[in-house]
Order: C-alpha cells, then structure tokens, then sequence
C-alpha cells in the first residue's frame, strides 16, 4: 500500500502567496507523519520541481516549522493570477499533484482511496 | 462573544478589511463587495465601541481606493444616524497621487519590484504609473498612530498593512516593534487562527510589559490552540520565518508558544530587524475587455475529437479574414478550458481520458467589448457547427448554455505596480482628515 503526503497531512492547501508565488500549506497531526513528510532526503526541491514540471530555480523554498508541525513550499508562477489564461484565481486546487506525492517508508493509515489522487 | 471581551476589558477594537486576495479586478474597476457587508460585520463592535468609549481601528473597502473608501465611510455614516452613533472620526485614505509618483522617478528614485518575478518590472517607470487607474499604498502603523494622537474616537483607513492596524496602538502603548508586530501578525485574521477556523468570530490579544502575548478566544464555540495558531503563521505568506513589514522585517525562528488553557496561549520571542522603510504599492491597469461562451459537450464522438476541436477553435480564428491581420497573445487572448478534463490543473493533471461530459468555455480577451464579442460569437457559433469526422450530430455539436450566447464580461485589469515605495517620513503621503459623524451631507475629504 503506497502512502502518499495526502495520507498523512490534515491540511494541505493551495493558495497564492500574493498574484505572482502559490505556496503550499502542509499541516501534519503528529510528529512521526510530520518527520516522514518532512525528511529532508525525500522533500527536496528537485521532487517538487518536477511533481509541478518546473526547473528546480523556480521552486522558492521549502520550510519546515516544527512547532506547527507544517510544512510550507512556495513556487513560482509561470501563469501568474491576473493572466487570462488563469483558470485558478486565488491557486486554491494547486495542491493535488502534491498530495499524491508517495511518501516512502512503513505504511501508515493510508486507505485505500489514496489511488484515486492524480491516477 | 463581545461581553467576554468587554469584561476582559478592552483597549482598542482593531479590524482589517483590505486585501489583494481577490485580484487587481476591483482596485481597477473601483468596485467592491455590496458595502453592506462591511458595515453590518463592524456595527455590533461599533455600537460597543460608542457605548464604553473604546477607540476603533478598522480598514475597509477590500482593494482599498478612493472610491470604495468613500462608500465603505458613506455606509457607516448612514449606520452612525440608524444607531444614534456620533464619533470624531479619523479618516487615513491610502491613495498615492499618481504625479507624486512620477516626480519621485523622474528625480531618479528607485521603486523596486516587491516579488521576484519576470512579469514585473524591476523598477517602477513612469509609464507604470500613467496607466493605472488607481494607485494605493499599504500604508503602515505610523499615519494609524498620528490620527490617535490627534484624539478622534475611531480611525478608518483605506488599503492598509493588516499587521500595522494592531501595530498602531501597541507601539503607541510602549511595545516593542517585534512584540508589536507579532501582536499584529497573531491578531490580523481574526477567528481564523482559531480552532475551528473561523472568519466570523473576533480574537482577543493582551500585550504584556515582558513583550509577551496571550491570545484568547473570546467565544466559547472556539478554541485557541498552539498548533492551530503556530500554523495560521503559514497563511497566504511565501515564509513563514520571515514578515516584511516597512521598516523591518519580523523574525519568527526564535518563537515559542504555550498552551494555558482550551481557550488561551502565550507567545514571545519574536525578533524585530530594521531595514530601510517603504510601503508596498498596488496598480491596477486596463488589460481588455472579456466576452464569453459556455457550451456542454456530451456526444462520445465529439469528446473523441475535443482536442482537435478546441485546436481548430484557434487555427480558424487566427486564419480568418476579419481577425487574421491580428496576433493572438498580443492583440487578443482566446483560452478555452475544458471543465472535466483537466481545466484546473492543465498541464499538471495526470488524470482524464474517460470523461463523459466535459464543459467548454470559451473565453476572449480583446482591447474593445464590441472584438471580444465578434471573436467569441465566431469562435463559438464555429464550435456549434464545424464538420468533423464520424459526426452524425449534423444540427449542432455541443449544447449551449445560455441564449445570449456570448457573455460580455466588461473590463479586466492586471497588476501593474507591485513595488516598495521608500519614504523618509512615513506618513508624507498619506494625510489624516477629520469628520464629524454623523452628518447629513455627502462625505469626503
């Protein structure tokens, strides 16, 4: 069974970090599913990059705040929000390619739904 | 939820309702929510504010211009006469005169870009400035503070820095800029950095000698929890270590949170670094006017054919005598999105292929209504009824949705300022004007 980041987070949001950045919002329930997510060896800037085929520069930064037990990423905007080829103003349904991201390690509570992110 | 706080005791009643969230739209067409909604969100705490003699802080009209300042302060007038409210009030406008602007560049001043991105320029031009419609500025805590110590009862301001509203009466208390700005950047959403998240409840900060804070949920249907509060220092923000603000940035590596009750938690060690002081500036300008089409597509040998479909949407348009002499991205922009297929995520989306529906809208940008129209008519009436092969549907390919067939949208607007503006005195350009509410003339200033 394949855990992804959607398993494990309880929020996982999209939205823009102003009209020109989307950045997203991991926020984990615990500090096990925190560390597995926020390993530095599995979220690097390279697999983001390429879950949103960007070039690695346009990944802004990835932040882990323990306290929150969150994660923040910031991208880049190659369509930025007022372009009228935008069709997600406020970038508020980024986050499912991210969400389908497979976590590697044991499996935890994934459910069998997992499958359904991003096919 | 207001008796808690009162009993609490309160200092100030601070509300935000400026924002860039829903886009450069209303600051170019001066519109806004119906004004209605702010004045019935603040007249509740305004009511309190009169009855106990509590100063108010609040900034209004969501893009923040001139003219959706002056209805948000029309509105609240008409609600001052309903409520029998009388206050001294001090009105702080953020617009930017787009001739002080152009003579800060033309004496070689530089207006450097806010975000990093290559759709900005790097540096204001004065030909930013002439096409905006309107120009503001977030202003900071300092033209907040200068209306305070003039004495009104209440401030209004348009376009605002959110922190720098709860800013204003810390510093002026004593605070430190980190403990103040922290203040504020706990405090500036309101219910929203509570458990559950939401917009409609109030917050309650105390700001203490030792440059703490205690946040308090003031209702007893919310929580105020670490981890949710910790979190809500992630919203919309590109870092959530790092808060520019004019003047200084705030430092959040070193900030510890406790827990003290269900409903309470205490926070420190924010650390404030002084940088030069500039105040972000927003422009909106024209980018064109939109008209659009939406149709359904359900024959399963036309959603075979929809790719090719929506290609020749804009090979036909781009060959066409009455439109080919121009060019598409630069005289006009034609996007169709596919709802169904992958219209949310484009090229991102992994999924698709088995749709049996899919929603098709066709969407023109052009510099006139009148061209929007004709290019989206000719597009859409096209889409109705191209051949294409194995077509048996020889009376139309899709289903339309509406019988005006083309939608005309109106004018649409692109940032066109998003830069750091520096000022010597930071309250220069933006002057406090005073009103006496209520009255029964037309306000402005």
């Amino acid at each position: 069974m394949v855990t992804t980041l959607d398993d494990l987070a309880v929020i996982l949001r999209s939205k823009n970090a102003g009209p020109f950045f989307v950045t997203f919002d991991l926020i984990f329930p615990d500090l096990e599913s925190y560390r597995r997510a926020a390993d530095p060896d599995f979220l690097t800037v390279e697999r983001v990059a390429e879950v949103y085929g960007l070039e690695p520069e346009e990944v802004q930064g990835i932040y882990r705040q323990d306290t929150a037990l969150g994660i923040k990423i910031t991208l880049r905007k190659r369509v930025v929000a007022h372009d009228p080829a935008n069709t997600d103003v406020m970038a508020a349904q980024q986050h499912l390619p991210l969400a389908a991201l497979a976590v590697p390690g044991e499996s935890g509570s994934s459910s069998s739904e997992t499958a359904s992110f991003g096919g | 939820m207001i008796e808690q706080a009162l009993e609490w005791g309160i200092d100030y009643v601070v509300a935000q309702g400026t924002g860039k969230d829903w886009g450069p739209h209303w600051l170019g067409s001066g519109r806004q929510l119906p004004v209605r909604n702010f004045v019935e969100n603040v007249r509740p705490y305004m009511k309190a504010c009169h009855a106990h003699g509590i100063p108010f802080i609040l900034s209004a009209g969501i893009a923040g211009a001139r003219p959706q300042l002056t209805e948000c302060i029309a509105g609240f007038n008409q609600m001052c006469r309903e409520e029998e409210l009388s206050f001294d009030l001090g009105v702080v406008p953020g617009d930017v005169d787009p001739m002080y602007l152009i003579k800060r560049i033309a004496a070689g001043d530089q207006i450097r870009r806010m975000d990093e991105h290559p759709a900005l320029p790097e540096y204001l031009r004065a030909a930013d400035v002439e096409d905006s419609v309107h120009i503001v500025a977030q202003i900071g805590p300092e033209p907040i503070m200068e209306a305070l110590d003039a004495g009104v009862d209440g401030v209004v301001t348009g376009r605002a820095l959110d922190v720098g509203l709860f800013m204003a009466p810390a510093l002026r208390a004593g605070a430190t800029k980190a403990s103040a700005a922290l203040f504020g950047k706990l405090l500036e959403c309101g219910g929203v950095a509570l458990e559950p998240v939401d917009a409609s409840l109030a917050i309650y900060g105390e700001l203490h000698d030792d440059g703490s804070i205690v946040v308090r949920s003031p209702s007893t249907e919310a929580e105020c929890r670490v981890q949710t509060l910790a979190a809500h220092s992630f919203y919309e923000r590109m870092n959530p270590f790092r808060e520019e603000n004019p003047g200084g940035y705030l430092n959040l590596d070193q900030v510890t949170y406790e827990q003290l009750d269900a409903r309470s938690v205490k926070v420190s060690g924010a650390q404030w670094v002084d940088t030069p002081y500039s105040v972000k500036l927003e422009g909106a300008a024209p980018l064109g006017y939109r008209a659009i089409n939406l149709s359904g597509a359900r024959d399963p040998r036309y959603l075979a054919h929809l790719d090719a479909a929506v290609g020749r949407i804009k090979t036909e348009v781009r060959a066409s005598s009455r439109f080919g002499q121009m060019v598409e991205e630069v005289d006009y922009h034609l996007n169709v999105t596919l709802y169904g297929r992958d219209a949310v995520l484009g090229e991102a989306e992994t999924r698709g292929g088995d749709e049996h529906e899919v929603g098709v809208l066709i969407d023109v940008v052009a510099p006139t209504q009148a061209l929007a129209e004709e290019i989206c008519y000719f597009a859409a009436i096209g889409n109705q009824n191209w051949p294409y092969p194995g077509r048996k549907t020889t009376a139309g390919n899709v289903a339309q949705r509406f019988t005006e067939i083309v939608n005309p949208l109106g004018e649409i607007y692109r940032w066109s300022i998003w830069h750091l503006l520096p000022l010597d005195d930071p309250t220069e350009p933006f002057p406090v004007h005073r009103l006496a509410l209520p009255t029964e003339e037309a306000v402005g200033w």
